[in-house]
């Protein structure tokens, strides 16, 4: 472990020799990041906006419970906090503009007054969100717009995550939450990515304000902000896989330069699960394999502070040792589970209907045999559906993709526990 | 590089589990994927297993088995009884379910290894006191006894494992 004054910084990896093969070789790493127990935390001002969809496909219980959720949202935040409201459908409009949550009765009116109807445009929405929260955005402010929809959005994904790259240099994050299953998922993992946020399935609108309310405590709770790991390695080392298992489970994307990782929560450590591929390498040798992490942290007054660790990997020709810690192991075969599930929507996709059915199949197994039974139900039943009609229900394939990809977040309460 | 010794797929040194069927490819993690780390019965050892988590069957009109080794599935209708084992053509007998093309021998399934009963009573398993046993959920049942049957259990006829869904 790599103690810095500042933020605590840890890996495991499943192996720590390789063998001199003349084919690459795999290595897994986790990551973790965490706040140093001592630290005087400080909550940092919240600059929030909750940009919510007011199509038609909204209205009765999913907006019933989007207002009654921002409601009770803005009861928790203080005075110096800031809060603007958006509602959009085919255009935008500011229910509330950016400021302090003082009067609470004229915020709940607006709230009230929302009403759905009309298609699904997001960028309007976002772009009226940017601007608001641009307003009164700081260095010293956890800076957030909030996401709450249930559908797709219509010839203006690019600009939508143009705008999210954009927003993250301006120091404004972005949340995504899909009400319902007919949203595009691929899309909310793609506009949250810039930023290291959170992208989530909520399946029934009673799930709506427990939701929110986790997300905001996690930004309240954010200690340190920005962190990203630089891909700086030697010559035959790169990075093929990237998610995110800690405070949120959440793909993470591989840029030319860097990995953007999110924040670092008070008492949740950031941990991530990074795939190696090491090409191959002369015997005898000692790599080393620089982690250059940058992070800001407000309360510190600290913009893209560095905090470096090396991972040290022997290059031998015995067989190599292979140990690897438990919660390792379950890390890297939920994201293997995951993934399964993901490759079975590219090959329905791509008309490769029998190979997806195989894979089904496959993903049924295993999550039986892991004891998952309801996940491997869902599997079993769609498999079902899709030798029958060739293709997969929506409802499926996001309690499939979301079902998985929660089952990475145990592998991490796993660790903590051991 | 590594095959999987289920799908046959290759893949790099290191990889733990197989990217095409899930299977773990390394002796020290795990053979027994029945505990994989993650899974809630080794969070809580004393869970039942997964298809004791649901309701027994109690009626059902169709039973579906999969069997992962070789990735086939054998729908076979409910009825009073339903033969478990593999065919042997000097007796005329071919068994409901035939594993004889799911290298059912290799595996050390009997002719006549057990057979799935339904009742009033709902649906249940017995083993006709098979050579090398049927374990429910990795619980080996004692020669002519029924035992209640779940959706989603996991048989092993001798070494060979199979899935049982019911509908």
């Amino acid at each position: 472990m790599s103690d810095h004054p500042l933020l605590n910084v840890s890996l495991r990896a499943t192996r720590s020799e390789i063998g001199a093969l003349d084919a690459p070789q795999i290595v897994y790493l986790l990551l973790n990041i965490q706040a140093p127990e001592a630290h005087q935390f400080e909550r940092m001002p919240l600059n929030l906006c909750l940009v919510i969809d007011r199509s038609t496909s909204m209205r009765n219980e999913r907006m019933d419970r989007v207002k009654a959720a921002a409601g009770l949202v803005i009861d928790q935040l203080t005075n110096q906090d800031s809060i603007a409201l958006i509602a959009f459908s085919d255009r935008a409009e500011v229910i509330a503009p950016a400021g302090p949550p003082k009067n609470l009765g004229a915020l709940r009116t607006a709230i009230r007054g929302i009403i759905p109807n009309g298609g699904t445009e997001i960028y309007q929405g976002l772009l009226a969100g940017a601007n608001e929260l641009r307003k009164l955005a700081s260095d010293r402010k956890i800076n957030q717009m909030i996401l709450l929809t249930d559908g797709h959005t219509y010839g203006d994904a690019t600009k939508c995550i143009e705008l999210a790259e954009k927003l993250v240099k301006e120091n404004i994050g972005l949340s995504a939450f899909g009400i319902g299953h007919e949203w595009n998922d691929q899309f909310l993992d793609q506009l949250v990515a810039p930023s290291g946020g959170q992208s989530a399935y909520i399946e029934r609108p009673g799930e709506i304000l427990r939701n929110l309310q986790i997300r905001i405590q996690g930004l309240e709770a954010h200690y340190a902000q920005n962190v990203s790991l630089a891909l700086q390695f030697p010559a035959g080392v790169e990075i093929r896989n990237a998610f995110k298992l800690s405070p949120f489970v959440q793909p993470l994307v591989i840029q030319p330069t860097q990995i953007k990782l999110g924040a670092v929560e008070r008492h949740t450590p950031l941990t991530a699960l990074l795939e190696f591929v090491i090409q191959p390498q002369l015997p005898g040798r000692k790599m080393q394999i620089p982690l250059t992490l940058k992070a800001s942290i407000p309360s510190q007054v600290l913009s893209e502070h560095e905090f470096k660790l090396v991972y040290e990997l022997a290059v031998t020709l015995e067989e190599p040792a292979l140990d690897p810690p438990l919660e390792l192991v379950a890390a890297v075969q939920a994201y293997n589970l995951y993934n399964i599930n993901e490759k079975v929507w590219e090959d329905v996709e791509s008309g490769h209907v029998d190979s997806a059915i195989i894979r089904l199949r496959r993903l049924t197994t295993r999550l039986l045999e892991s004891g998952q039974t309801e996940l491997a139900e869902q599997a079993y039943a769609e498999t079902e559906l899709l030798s029958r009609m060739g293709s997969l229900s929506l409802e499926g394939r996001k309690r499939l993709k979301y079902g998985t990809r929660s089952l990475m977040a145990r592998t991490v309460k796993l660790g903590n526990h051991g | 590089m590594v095959k999987c010794r289920e799908c046959g797929a290759s893949e790099y040194e290191g990889v733990l589990f197989c990217q095409e069927c899930g299977r773990s490819l390394t002796e020290t993690v795990n053979e027994s994927t029945a505990q994989l780390p993650f899974s809630e019965s080794l969070l809580d050892p004393d869970k039942p297993s997964p298809g004791q988590n649901a309701a027994p069957v109690l009626e059902a009109h169709q039973v579906t088995f999969v069997i992962p080794s070789s990735g086939r599935r054998v729908s076979v209708p409910m009825q009073k009884e339903i033969r478990i084992g593999r065919a042997d053509p000097s007796q005329s007998f071919v068994p409901e379910l035939d594993l004889t093309g799911d290298s059912g021998a290799e595996y050390g399934v009997s002719r006549l290894h057990a057979i799935i009963q339904s009742s009033r009573r709902g649906v249940a398993l017995l083993d006709k006191n098979s050579t090398n046993g049927t374990l429910l959920n990795n619980y080996r049942l004692p020669p002519e006894l029924p035992y209640p049957l779940h959706n989603g259990d996991e048989v092993r006829f001798g070494r060979l494992l199979v899935h049982i869904f019911f509908e």
